[in-house]
């Protein structure tokens, strides 16, 4: 089963996204900050990564530098915030992203974006 | 109610906690910067969970204070008490909706004016700001950049050709404008006609009307009030624009729109006329590619292609950061999903080999080149104008986090020495690790589960207890010693178990002290300033821990003692200076544990309670006789504060005078058989001292008898058990006492209090079994017939009518089966 990484430091949007993901039969796996993301990807990647921007400790972006910079798969990632400023935009596929969505994002919007990325991912 | 919402509330209720805590903190430190950008993360972060719900009133409260902490962590705006004030009342009013969503469901529509009341104040201290800092642009400044962005966003409303026609008149070099009229809301009562202002101008391509708030329901509505945003595009000069609207400049935002802009929303599927180079190739590829995407739906299409011209994008930013190689598998990965949805496989080969060679080259040209052959030439016209904004030297600058640093062309295998390169490079992992971890080890539970655990152990205790019984029957009855023995060894595995259980579960139910304390320094700052008065507050032993249900039925004595020390105890700052004291008032509110017990004090140096002056009050009230007046002594006095109905306040104030006195305040306490004392000295302050017990989950009880009846008294009231000689026993006038190590104790008859026509029992030696305990007035002996020993039970408090008879503490269901009353003796005697 295709795995997914919810990255977000607010449980109501990490179960709001872990449920419409897990409603399309994802395996929808939670981290509360960056280096708790790193740690589960490091143990075993995953297929998408669904990033927040403002976390505390380690932030979206230094999340996505440090992942883009281990020895494992690099699945695309999806940054997901309420900003929608062209820079952090710019900002956040500098640091790796490869899609940017805006809050609240719609469940339609996202299972679209997940479905077409998650296609398969090289080793 | 869904889940969702649930873990939104319980959510909502953290972060809210945690706003005010720092909102209070950082009145102490208004530069924290530290303080400031968590607080600007937790506001962030609410607002952003609101979002995915359908509350307006709260979203937009929480946006404009998020705005408005945007402003403070700039260092545009300083962090005054003001701002605090209307930053705290806008969360009271989150946390209010929070309230109401969770017992309504939903948020009920007469909120909506005071969301958008708070809302215009946190705008209001805003634009302050920033009309304050440039005179130059006034009023417009501040919303300026969100209508540039609002505008870029709402051209994709605008039909295609109309688009096209502006595009096309930009480029033969006319002024285009972009316009948002937002009319005042009480612009029909100037003679305005916005909508004929607005099919007046010149030159109008295409207009829009909005609502600038949802619309209320029909009844709230209110019809002569405009509601209306509109936004039209028009070809004349800006001039001609200021002329025409000048009555309403205020109202009117003008965006002027280039061709660029024009371009870049204009949707990928419409062709664009202009670009007219290779039109026939083009559209052979378009076959092609509706060909490739026939399995897609339009919108599917238009998804891919989004993305595919994102990893242009990235592929064209700068290569010059350590992550580059991630990078570049990232976008191939995305690419190759991509191929696959197009149908494209075949293309995904030449992509690895691509990337390999990306990688080894260090640089991303591979890859741009397998891109374009591929799929961008599909798309070469609209992607044109995408990559035309490219990565300009500055924009990488801008970029703070990421450092320019050497190339790590096989820096490769980086996970192992993650944390430390993390360190170097963002400076941002903070080096324990495990905190994270044990964050997620925390478990939230439901209270209702843990109540059931309690309960379910406390049947256990009893049931354990049903063993020794058990045994005694065995041998007593049956006659069987060795099944008697082993009943007894297994009850002792038994008990430790229990025991060990209960202990644990106990420890499950402690919370720290602090879940009350942290309330404090909000109540004492807002009850200070309404009293005018300066107050310094101390708390220490926030860590000690107590049960959740003593904790909490602490909560509103402890408030009430609060309110009357900077009420009726801290002097407003004149009359302490008059007093030679520091014109700040102190108050320490400190928690302590003392063997099985919790102690607060809560210590003020106002200016004490006077005692001449407590007596003369209780005396007026009738609550004391002209004979206590005499010898009552100065401390008999202040506790004269907590008998029923006594207020000292001269007037009642707003604060503490609400008919509640300090009388609720004690039996608050005692309810969970906490005690409360005061000392006070006239002129230099007060300290009232609550002890409570850790837990009440247990009740230890002694168990007495009276007329052949069995009665449970808590032994935390048992002062001592003595038998005495009937011959010791003496009365003064009607009462009878006896003197015990020269001190004299009341006595009083169980039987009696009971209303039992039975007189007590003496025992063999015509010895009376008295029962030393603790009242109200000191300590008193009950007369019983017989006393026998100690259990643990579960007290169960008096249900239904039976809760109005004080002299019951409650019911408990001993080993045996049977049910034991227990007694309240303050209440009885």
């Amino acid at each position: 089963m295709k795995r997914i990484l919810v990255i977000d430091d607010a449980a109501t949007v990490r179960m709001y996204h872990k449920s419409i993901l897990q409603s399309e039969g994802y395996e929808v796996e939670e981290s509360i900050n960056g280096i708790e993301a790193i740690e589960k990807a490091l143990q075993n990647p995953f297929d998408i990564y669904i990033v927040d921007i403002n976390m505390p400790k380690l932030d979206g972006y230094g999340f996505l530098k440090e992942l883009r910079e281990l020895d494992i798969p690099q699945a695309p990632a999806i940054m997901v915030s309420t900003e929608s400023d062209e820079m952090d935009k710019k900002k956040a596929f500098v640091c790796g992203a490869n899609y940017y969505l805006i809050k609240p994002v719609k469940p339609e919007q996202l299972t679209a974006v997940v479905k077409l990325l998650i296609g398969e991912v090289r080793q | 109610m869904n889940p969702l919402l649930e873990q939104f509330l319980i959510e909502s209720r953290d972060f809210l906690q945690g706003i005010g805590e720092k909102l209070i903190q950082l009145e102490s430190a208004p530069d924290d910067e530290t303080l400031i950008n968590e607080l600007f993360r937790l506001v962030h972060t609410l607002k952003g969970n609101s979002g995915l719900f359908d509350f307006p009133e709260m979203t937009r409260v929480l946006h404009a204070s998020e705005d408005l902490l945007d402003t403070v962590r700039a260092g545009r705006i300083a962090y005054t008490r003001e701002l605090a004030d209307l930053l705290l009342d806008a969360m009271d009013f989150v946390s209010m909706l929070c309230d109401e969503i969770e017992t309504e469901g939903t948020i009920k529509l007469d909120h909506a004016e005071q969301s958008s009341r708070l809302t215009a104040s946190i705008r209001e201290l805003i634009e302050d700001v920033d009309s304050g800092n440039s005179t130059a642009e006034i009023s417009e400044s501040s919303n300026k950049e969100e209508v540039q962005f609002n505008s870029i966003e709402k051209l994709s409303i605008i039909p295609d050709d109309i688009r096209t026609e502006a595009y096309r008149m930009v480029m033969e070099g006319k002024d285009i404008h972009y316009i948002q009229y937002s009319p005042s809301e009480e612009c029909f009562y100037q003679g305005e006609d916005p909508f004929y202002l607005v099919r007046q101008i010149s030159g109008l391509l295409w207009h829009d009307i909005s609502c600038r708030q949802p619309w209320p329901s029909l009844q709230e509505m209110d019809a002569y009030l405009c509601n209306l945003v509109f936004t039209m595009l028009v070809a004349c000069s800006r001039e001609e624009i200021a002329e025409h609207f000048r009555y309403v400049m205020d109202q009117v935002e003008i965006v002027a729109l280039s061709s660029h802009e024009l371009e870049a929303i204009s949707s990928g599927q419409g062709a664009n006329p202009f670009s007219s180079e290779n039109q026939t190739t083009e559209v052979a590829y378009e076959e092609k590619s509706q060909r490739d995407f026939v399995s897609l739906s339009d919108a599917e299409r238009e998804l891919v292609k989004e993305i595919v011209t994102i990893q242009h994008e990235i592929l064209s930013l700068p290569d010059d950061v350590e992550w580059f190689q991630g990078r570049l598998k990232a976008v191939a990965n995305t690419l190759s999903a991509c191929c696959v949805k197009m149908g494209k496989k075949d293309a995904i080969p030449e992509l690895e080999s691509s990337l390999k060679e990306a990688i080894s080259i260090y640089n991303s040209e591979p890859l741009l080149a397998w891109l374009e052959k591929h799929i961008m030439a599909t798309y070469r016209s609209e992607v044109k104008q995408l990559t035309g904004k490219e990565v300009t030297e500055k924009e990488i600058k801008d970029e703070p986090v990421i450092q320019v640093s050497p190339v790590h062309p096989q820096g490769c295998n980086r996970q192992k020495e993650f944390v430390n390169s993390g360190n170097k490079t963002t400076g941002k992992i903070p080096a324990p690790r495990t905190e994270a971890r044990l964050a997620s080890r925390i478990l939230k539970v439901d209270q209702r589960k843990i109540d059931r655990l309690m309960n379910l152990i406390g049947e256990m205790v009893v049931s354990k207890n049903a063993l020794p019984y058990l045994a005694s029957k065995a041998e007593d009855v049956y006659g069987i010693r060795e099944l008697s023995r082993e009943i007894k060894s297994h009850y002792s595995v038994i008990n430790r178990i229990v025991e060990e259980m209960q202990d644990a579960i106990m420890q499950v139910r402690m919370v720290p002290v602090a879940s009350v304390f942290q309330r404090f320094p909000r109540l004492v700052r807002d009850i200070a300033n309404k009293l005018c008065k300066e107050v310094e507050l101390i708390i220490e032993g926030e860590d000690t821990e107590a049960d959740k249900n003593i904790i909490e039925s602490l909560a509103d004595p402890l408030i009430h003692i609060i309110r009357n020390s900077l009420d009726h105890g801290i002097e407003p700052p004149e009359e302490r200076i008059k007093a030679g004291k520091s014109a700040k008032g102190r108050l320490i509110i400190r928690a302590t544990q003392e063997s099985d017990r919790v102690v607060i004090e809560i210590s003020d140096d106002g200016r004490g309670i006077d005692p001449a002056h407590i007596k003369l009050k209780a005396y007026e009230k009738g609550i004391i006789d002209e004979a206590t007046l005499e010898h009552i002594t100065d401390q008999e006095a202040i506790n004269l504060i907590m008998a029923a109905g006594f207020s000292t306040a001269e007037t009642v104030s707003d604060l503490s005078g609400r008919g509640v006195g300090m009388d609720v305040v004690r039996s608050a306490v005692e309810k969970v058989k906490g005690e409360i004392q005061i000392a006070s000295e006239k002129g230099k302050g007060t300290r009232i001292t609550l002890s409570l017990p850790l837990s009440m989950a247990v009740t230890n009880v002694m168990i007495v008898q009276s007329d052949g009846r069995k009665f449970g008294v808590p032994m935390d009231m048992v002062v001592e058990t003595v038998r005495v000689a009937q011959h010791d026993v003496s009365a003064i006038k009607d009462k009878k006492i006896t003197v015990l190590r020269n001190r004299v104790i009341p006595l009083f008859n169980l039987n009696d209090l009971l209303g039992i026509n039975m007189p007590q029992r003496l025992n063999d030696d015509g010895e009376l079994a008295v029962l030393v305990v603790k009242t109200y007035s000191g300590n008193a002996g009950i007369v019983v017939d017989e006393f026998y020993e100690t259990t643990d039970i579960i007290l169960k408090p008096m249900e239904g009518i039976l809760a109005g008879i004080r002299a019951y503490a409650g019911t408990a269901l001993l080993g045996d089966g049977s049910v034991l009353i227990v007694l309240n003796p303050k209440e009885l005697v």
